[in-house]
């Protein structure tokens, strides 16, 4: 299974060995580099928790799935891994457009149609909580498409802007 | 009415309350009225039908809409709710109605007990320009400012270009009607005047319906330092020591604690005696919070007063042994205090951090989601004030604040090691939060040692959690979840119950959940 956590661009990839309530790692890559893991994990069906071994460490994740993703937490840290699917790829980039990083209201449109734009300008203003953010241009190019107007409502993920390079 | 019993011989008794508000803090008032046998009435709107607060209320009333306007900043909803169901008195919480002096005005006017201070004092006090006026005639001493006043459509720049001449910049731009953080921005040179302005102007109008701003000198290397007071309606006026609120991220406290490390016996005298009496320069009443800026040379200035509970008065409750909101309900049926100045004490060191729906890795944007699993520590010294559970979604619709996990130990140290060890045993999943975040706060020598000044977090990059274990554990460990089929049983088990939540991740908590 190939995996990515929230924080972080590798991609990791895992095969287990499964023997019974117990499992072993097989195959441990991150990116295409093969890494040794003597990791063995222990399932208790009754309490449906994982119990892990790392070189004589015993650990006892905090685990829950969230949509497709893992929370997982280890030693007071939480991580967020999700599932690569194949072929899929960041979503900005192949829409070239900007999308909203949290659901809110457009407050201010800074810029018009066909004006081109430097890396870091303001472009949006959009107000979530009572709270303003700014939406900045990631690299300089021309607006090509503005999709929310000021007063509209977005949603998370909404494309807001398109800019061509 | 059967009014609770010790209250039968008091000038207002009353025997049942209506509660403003919802999350952490109206939990945290109905389990008081509770305690004190009063009946507890809840209100909700369209999309918080499973508040947790509900849980711990006798009548839950049903405010329609979705928006806030309509419901939980309505007065005109929330009294005819009162009246419904025939509440005597009403308690706003913070934040919501809770410092609109009108709110108070029309709870007095349709025969109900206001739990909070005379509505002349709100007015007084939430006008920031008033208040500073009111408070320099009391010789309470007060941040170098000046107001302005722009009319619709006129440039800002000539005024404020005045006005920064006069205080010099930094300078911090302040809504007059403010508080939270909102509308305020801080300004470090000319040419950001103008646009730091609108920015200002059009969040306060946004956050409170009035665009009025006002200027300020930043006051650097300044901690915040806040005197919990109260008052009742005999005169009395007494101050509850203080709290250190320096910890703050774009003017939102994050940890509070009391006692500052930065105030000695003789300091926390003197800002007791100024907050007493800025409290009696607007014939307070009640709970209240006269906040200070106190500068590195120990010369303090008055901020502004809040006049409604705060959000960190646990530690306050901590050092003292008081029970705030118990206080509150006396003094509204109008009993005196039962408490003089001498008798207040100051015990060990308590501690809370705020728990916020935030994401530290993208520069603490709001972070949504399902709670699917929400640990909270248990222990010695151990206090948490929450307003969410497992099984409730987290959405723009509320403040990001979830919970507050505070703690008291003997010293400062051990509050320290004893929250560190608190946060650690906190476990939010489904939404992004800034837990370990406030980890690395208590972890750094600033914290440790003097403490901080307000200014500690702004100047710091916001991602410094190293949140990278590169072996590929995490990966393993998920990917053996996935192949064992975790969290998988116990949703199959009850598939075929009642789940209205419509949460798959957790039927459990929706099972459990009883409304009256």
């Amino acid at each position: 299974m190939k995996w990515k956590s929230d924080n972080s661009d590798k991609v990791w990839s895992v095969r287990l060995l499964m023997d019974g309530g117990r499992a072993s790692v097989a195959q441990l890559k991150c990116g295409d580099e093969t890494i040794q893991s003597n990791v063995t994990i222990t399932y208790d069906k009754q309490s449906d928790n994982i119990y892990v071994n790392e070189d004589g460490n015993k650990l006892n994740p905090k685990i829950s799935k969230v949509g497709d993703s893992w929370w997982i937490t280890v030693s007071g840290q939480t991580f967020v891994v999700n599932k690569v699917l194949h072929n899929s790829k960041s979503t900005i980039e192949d829409q070239g457009g900007l999308t909203a990083p949290m659901p809110g209201i457009v407050r201010q449109v800074k810029v018009d149609i066909g004006q081109k734009v430097r890396k870091g300008q303001p472009l949006m203003v959009l107000e979530a909580m009572k709270m303003e953010h700014q939406i900045i241009a990631p690299q300089a190019g021309k607006i090509e498409v503005i999709h929310y107007h000021e007063g509209e409502r977005v949603e998370m993920g909404s494309v807001l802007i398109s800019i061509s390079e | 009415m059967r009014p609770a019993a010790w209250m039968t011989n008091s000038p207002k008794p009353y025997e049942s309350v209506l509660v403003a508000n919802r999350g952490e803090i109206a939990v945290r008032i109905l389990k008081a009225l509770r305690e004190c046998g009063l009946r507890g009435i809840a209100i909700h709107n369209d999309i918080d039908r499973d508040g947790m607060h509900l849980e711990y209320a006798d009548n839950v009333e049903h405010l329609r809409g979705e928006d806030l306007m309509s419901t939980y900043l309505s007065t005109e909803a929330i009294i005819n709710a009162a009246r419904r169901t025939g509440a005597d008195a009403i308690h706003p919480g913070y934040g919501f109605l809770s410092e609109r002096a009108d709110f108070a005005k029309a709870v007095l006017e349709s025969g109900l007990i206001w739990i909070g201070p005379p509505p002349e004092a709100i007015r007084l006090m939430g006008d920031k320009i008033r208040a500073r006026e009111s408070m320099i005639k009391a010789q309470v001493p007060v941040i170098p400012g000046r107001s302005i006043s722009i009319s619709d459509g006129e440039d800002p720049l000539p005024q404020l270009a005045a006005a920064a001449a006069e205080v010099g910049y930094p300078l911090l731009l302040k809504a007059s009607a403010g508080g939270g953080g909102k509308g305020m921005r801080v300004v470090n040179e000319p040419k950001l005047l103008r646009t730091e302005y609108q920015a200002a102007s059009r969040e306060a109008t946004a956050a409170f319906g009035n665009g009025t701003v006002y200027v300020e000198s930043l006051l650097g290397g300044a901690r915040h330092i806040e005197i919990q007071i109260f008052a009742d309606s005999h005169g009395n006026v007494i101050h509850l020591n203080e709290r250190d609120c320096s910890l703050q991220r774009r003017h939102q406290k994050v940890i509070e604690e009391a006692p500052s490390p930065a105030v000695d016996p003789e300091l926390r005298k003197k800002m007791g005696i100024a907050a007493i009496q800025a409290a009696r320069a607007v014939n307070y009443e009640g709970a209240g919070t006269v906040e200070f800026l106190l500068s590195p040379q120990k010369e303090f200035y008055f901020l502004e007063m809040n006049t409604r509970l705060q959000v960190e008065h646990p530690v306050t409750e901590l050092v003292t042994g008081l029970d705030l909101v118990h206080m509150q309900l006396m003094a509204a049926a109008g009993i005196e205090l039962q408490l003089s100045q001498d008798e207040v004490s100051l015990s060990g060191h308590a501690m809370e951090a705020r728990i916020y729906a935030e994401d530290p890795s993208t520069g603490f944007l709001p972070s949504i989601g399902p709670i699917a699993r929400f640990d909270t520590p248990v222990g010695p010294g151990v206090r948490v004030d929450s307003g969410v559970r497992k099984g409730d979604e987290v959405t723009t619709s509320f403040d990001p604040m979830l919970a507050k996990i505070i703690v008291h130990a003997p010293d400062r140290d051990s509050a320290i090691q004893r929250l560190d060890q608190a946060l650690s045993e906190t476990i939010l999943h489904g939404v992004k939060s800034n837990i370990e975040f406030c980890r690395e706060i208590l972890n750094t020598e600033t914290f440790r040692g003097p403490g901080v000044t307000t200014d500690y977090l702004e100047g710091r990059p916001p991602n410094q959690i190293q949140n990278e274990i590169s072996t590929g554990l995490i990966e393993i460990i998920a990917t053996a979840a996935e192949r064992f089929g975790l969290n998988k049983s116990k949703g199959a088990l009850l598939d075929n119950q009642d789940n209205h939540s419509g949460h798959e991740y957790d039927p459990f908590t929706t099972l459990t959940k009883r409304f009256p």
